[in-house]
């Protein structure tokens, strides 16, 4: 929280739209030269304060996996550390200094349709091996979500109204797997109308 | 390049230059500093108590600096708080190294539950705090948490992700500030 009786605000701040700096010292991933002149700028900037301290708290939720059953079973958890061992061994060296690719965003596409009738979404797709649910995302006609829901099958059917006059609304689905990871995309989609 | 800083001397900062209202300027002091200076000793001391620890000297410094007149340019307070946090971490950072052979035994003794001893920044949050934060995420709209997870977790580069989503730079900035500015306002109604 910044205090309301002192604002500082550093019009030009050239962190603020070269952002990868900030991230990259949250994640402790700068130099200790390059940290020290971001803190110099830190205690000047109350917006790259605000952003540091919410990215903080992010990767204090965020960054968290779900705790470990204890009642995992040794040998499980043996097999599990052992393929993880000869995953990470077998890694291309480069892999190490690039951060992992999210799966499937690029990679797997669902190939889906829908439309909207009197004001009523319907839309389906063909599965995704390996989805646990769908999540069915609408946005308007600048890209903003406007409403979602997620879904164990392979159609949905929402009342979202119809579009403000002039304006498209677009829509896309998401596999999601047993960690909520987004496994398959669809591509935007505009929302056709008869 | 020329920065402009618009700082505005409030109430409270004139009657520190007269050296009375001591409380209400410790309060200004504490709420605008006190997070970031335990975000830059944590990450030098990795500790969170030492941390706490400079925070509160560097204020106290701070406020006895005001309050004797010693900043003489409000504008320079920034600085001057920066550099007295970064002397006092030295000194403690030289203090700990006298102790160290106690605090390596120490830390020895001490398991490890969390990834939290390799990131000395999330030890800051305390638990309620996640709690507030958590819950916030989990109205957000998925793509706004995609977003984030994208930025601030798996550490991608601003330019890979604008690839990832089809997106110009700027409009990525846009999406960040607006899906910022939504977890402030819902962690600001999901609060205790």
């Amino acid at each position: 929280m910044i205090g309301n009786s002192i604002i500082s605000v550093d019009q030009n701040c050239r962190y603020s739209d070269e952002d990868d700096v900030l991230r990259a010292y949250v994640a402790g991933r700068l130099s200790e030269s390059a940290a020290e002149e971001f803190e110099q700028h830190l205690f000047e900037c109350d917006r790259c304060a605000q952003e540091v301290e919410r990215a903080v708290e992010l990767r204090s939720v965020m960054g968290r996996r779900e705790k470990q059953s204890p009642l995992l079973p040794l040998a499980a958890a043996a097999i599990v550390a052992a393929v993880a061992i000869s995953l990470w061994q077998a890694r291309p060296r480069e892999a190490s200094l690039t951060p992992p690719p999210l799966r499937g965003i690029s990679g797997r596409e669902i190939m889906a349709s829908g439309r909207l009738v009197d004001g009523v979404f319907t839309a389906s797709w063909k599965p995704v091996r390996g989805a646990r649910s769908y999540r069915v995302q609408i946005f308007d006609s600048i890209g903003e979500p406007v409403t979602w829901t997620e879904t164990s099958k392979t159609t949905v059917s929402a009342t979202i109204g119809s579009a403000p006059p002039g304006q498209t609304r677009y829509w896309k689905v998401q596999a999601l797997d047993d960690d909520h990871i987004v496994i398959a995309s669809s591509e935007l989609l505009k929302i056709q109308t008869p | 390049m020329a920065r402009t800083r618009d700082i505005m001397a409030s109430d409270a900062m004139t009657r520190a230059a007269n050296g009375s209202s001591a409380d209400e300027i410790a309060v200004d002091l504490s709420n605008r500093f006190w997070k970031r200076l335990c975000i830059f000793a944590a990450r030098r001391l990795r500790d969170r108590s030492a941390a706490e620890d400079v925070a509160q000297e560097t204020l106290r410094r701070a406020l006895q600096a005001l309050r004797q007149q010693r900043v003489e340019n409000l504008e320079a307070l920034p600085a001057f708080i920066f550099q007295t946090a970064r002397n006092i971490c030295l000194h403690y950072g030289r203090s700990a190294r006298r102790e160290e052979g106690a605090l390596l035994r120490f830390r020895a003794g001490m398991q490890s539950s969390s990834g939290e001893e390799s990131d000395p920044l999330i030890a800051l949050v305390d638990e309620a705090r996640r709690e507030g934060v958590r819950s916030a995420i989990e109205h957000m709209p998925p793509d706004d948490r995609d977003l984030l997870r994208m930025l601030y977790i798996d550490g991608l580069e601003s330019s890979d992700i604008a690839r990832r989503l089809g997106v110009d730079p700027g409009t990525l900035r846009v999406r960040k500030h607006r899906a910022l500015k939504r977890l402030s306002e819902l962690i600001g109604n999901v609060s205790p």
